[in-house]
C-alpha cells in the first residue's frame, strides 16, 4: 500500500498512519497477512522517530487490525480480530452523536449528511 | 605509462564533477532543493555555466602541471588533494549562488507532503543474495591458494601493497599471507554491505509522480547494484592477482597492471553511463517540467552535501549531490562506521 503524509497537518503523524491503514483495510488493498515494513524501516523512510510508528502500531494492535508474528513481524490480522463488536457499536454511536449533533445545530440537513457517508461508503469501496 | 594514468585520473575527478548538475536529483541544484522548472531558468544556467567554466579552467591547470613536471607520484597526490579542495569550494560558490537565488525568487515547498511504499523493500531493489556466492567464492579461491603455496615460499616474500606498481615490500611470509587474505576478506564484506545499503536507504518518492518515482527509484536502485556487484568482482580478481604475484606465479607485470586497469575503469565508466541516464534516484526519468517544490530539506543538509538530522533514525540517505547514497551524521552508527574503516585502513598500513 501507499502511504502519503501530511507533514505540515493538524492530524500527528501517528494518526495519520492508523487512520491510512485502517482504511487500506476497508479498500481491500491490504488484507490477512499482509506484511508491514518494521517500526525502524517505516520510522527511517518517513524520517520520524521510532516512537512515532511504535505507537501507530500499539493502537493498531489493541484495536486488532495489527497483529506481530514471529517470523514475518508485523502483519494485518484475520477478520474477525476486528469484527465490530456490540461495544464498539456503542462508543460508535456515541463518537457520531457529537459530530451528528452539532452538525444539526450549525444548520446542517439530514440529505447532507446522508450524502456524505454514502460520498465516503462509495470512496472506500469503490476505491479498490 | 604512469604520467598517463595521473592525467587520466584527473580527467575523471573533473568529469565526474562536472556531472554532478545533471545527475543529482531534479528537484536539487548545488545542494539546494529547488522546482524542478527553475533548473531550466536563465539565472540557474548563468550559475552552472559559470560552474563549468571555472572548474575546466582549473582541471586544465591541473592536469598542464601533470604533463609538465611529469611521473612524478608526490606531485600527483599534490594536485589530486589541491584539485578536491578547488573543486569543492567552486562547488561552495555556486551553492551559495542558487541559495541567494531561491530567496530572491521565493522558491517555497508548497505542501510539505510525502508518500511511502508499504512493500518496497520487497521490490527487486538489489541482486539476489545467492550473488553473493562469487565473493565467497573469490575468498575461498584466495585462502586456499595462500594456503596451498604456503610451504614453499621463501620466508620473507614481496607484497606487491600498491597495485599500480611501485616499491614492494618485503615482509615475513606468515604475516603477508594473513595481510593477503585479511584484505580480500575485507573488502567482499565491504562490498556486501554497500548491498545492504542500497536496500536500506531511505525511499525518495516524488507525491506528484507516485507510480513512476516508485519504477524510477527501484531501476536506479538495481542498476547500481548489479554495476557495484562487478566493480567488488573486479576488486577480488586484483587481489587475487597480486596475490599471485607474490608467490610468483604470476610475472608479467605489465599484464597484471592493464587487467586491473579495465576491471576498475570498465566499472566506473559503466557507473558514470548509468548515472547520466538515471540520476539520483531515477530522477532523470520523472518530469522536469514541475514548478511544484515538493520537499525543502536545505536546513538538514550542510553544505548540500552532509545529511545531520538528529530526529530521522534512517542511517543510510540518498545523496544530495551526485549519485549514491550517503550516511546520516547525527547518528552514532554512521561515525562508528566511518571509525570501523579508519582503524581497518590504520591497521593494514601498520601491518605492511
Amino acid at each position: 500500500m501507499l502511504l502519503s503524509l501530511d507533514m505540515n497537518s493538524e492530524t500527528p503523524i501517528y494518526s495519520q498512519i492508523c487512520n491510512q491503514i485502517v482504511k487500506a483495510i476497508a479498500m481491500g488493498q491490504l488484507s490477512e497477512g499482509d506484511e508491514l515494513p518494521s517500526v525502524r524501516s517505516l520510522a527511517s523512510d518517513i524520517g520520524v522517530n521510532l516512537h512515532t510508528v511504535n505507537k501507530a502500531y500499539n493502537a493498531l494492535k489493541a484495536d486488532g487490525f495489527l497483529v506481530v508474528n514471529r517470523r514475518k513481524g508485523v502483519i494485518v490480522n484475520h477478520k474477525e480480530a476486528y469484527k465490530a463488536t456490540v461495544q464498539y457499536e456503542a462508543g460508535l454511536k456515541e463518537q457520531l452523536e457529537v459530530l451528528v449533533v452539532e452538525s444539526l445545530a450549525r444548520g446542517l440537513g439530514q440529505d447532507v449528511l446522508n450524502d456524505m457517508i454514502q460520498q465516503i461508503i462509495e470512496d472506500t469501496k469503490g476505491g479498490s | 605509462m604512469d604520467t598517463l594514468l595521473y592525467v587520466f585520473i584527473h580527467v575523471l575527478m573533473l568529469g565526474s564533477l562536472i556531472m554532478v548538475p545533471r545527475i543529482s536529483g531534479n528537484d536539487v541544484e548545488f545542494g539546494i532543493n529547488v522546482p524542478p522548472k527553475a533548473k531550466s531558468e536563465p539565472e540557474s544556467r548563468a550559475i552552472r555555466k559559470q560552474f563549468y567554466a571555472i572548474n575546466c579552467g582549473l582541471g586544465g591547470m591541473i592536469m598542464g602541471l601533470q604533463v609538465v613536471f611529469g611521473n612524478n607520484v608526490n606531485l600527483f597526490m599534490v594536485l589530486l588533494f589541491g584539485s578536491l579542495v578547488l573543486y569543492t569550494m567552486v562547488y561552495l560558490r555556486s551553492h551559495r549562488q542558487v541559495k541567494a537565488l531561491k530567496a530572491e525568487k521565493g522558491w517555497v515547498a508548497t505542501k510539505k507532503s510525502m508518500v511511502i511504499d508499504t512493500t518496497f523493500r520487497k521490490r527487486r531493489l538489489t541482486v539476489s543474495p545467492v550473488w553473493y556466492l562469487g565473493y565467497v567464492a573469490i575468498i575461498l579461491v584466495t585462502a586456499a591458494t595462500a594456503l596451498y603455496h604456503f610451504d614453499s615460499l621463501p620466508d620473507m616474500v614481496n607484497v606487491q601493497a600498491n597495485s599500480t606498481g611501485g616499491q614492494a615490500t618485503l615482509m615475513p611470509k606468515g604475516r603477508a599471507m594473513m595481510y593477503m587474505v585479511g584484505l580480500q576478506v575485507f573488502m567482499m564484506a565491504l562490498l556486501t554491505g554497500v548491498q545492504l545499503m542500497i536496500r536500506k536507504a531511505k525511499q525518495n518518492l516524488n507525491p506528484n509522480q507516485v507510480e513512476a518515482s516508485i519504477q524510477a527509484n527501484v531501476s536506479f536502485r538495481y542498476v547500481l547494484s548489479i554495476i557495484l556487484y562487478f566493480l567488488g568482482i573486479g576488486v577480488g580478481i586484483t587481489l587475487y592477482m597480486s596475490l599471485l604475484m607474490t608467490i610468483g606465479l604470476m610475472e608479467d607485470a605489465g599484464l597484471v597492471t592493464a587487467v586491473i586497469l579495465l576491471l576498475t575503469f570498465i566499472p566506473a565508466l559503466v557507473l558514470i553511463g548509468a548515472s547520466l541516464k538515471y540520476g539520483q534516484d531515477g530522477s532523470r526519468l520523472l518530469d522536469a517540467e514541475s514548478e511544484d517544490l515538493v520537499r525543502d530539506e536545505d536546513n538538514l543538509w550542510k553544505w548540500g552535501m552532509f545529511y545531520v538530522n538528529a530526529n530521522d533514525p534512517a542511517i543510510f540517505v540518498g545523496k544530495r549531490v551526485g549519485v549514491g547514497w550517503t550516511l546520516n551524521f547525527a547518528r552514532w552508527q554512521s561515525w562508528a562506521m566511518l571509525a570501523g574503516l579508519v582503524i581497518f585502513i590504520i591497521v593494514m598500513l601498520v601491518f605492511v
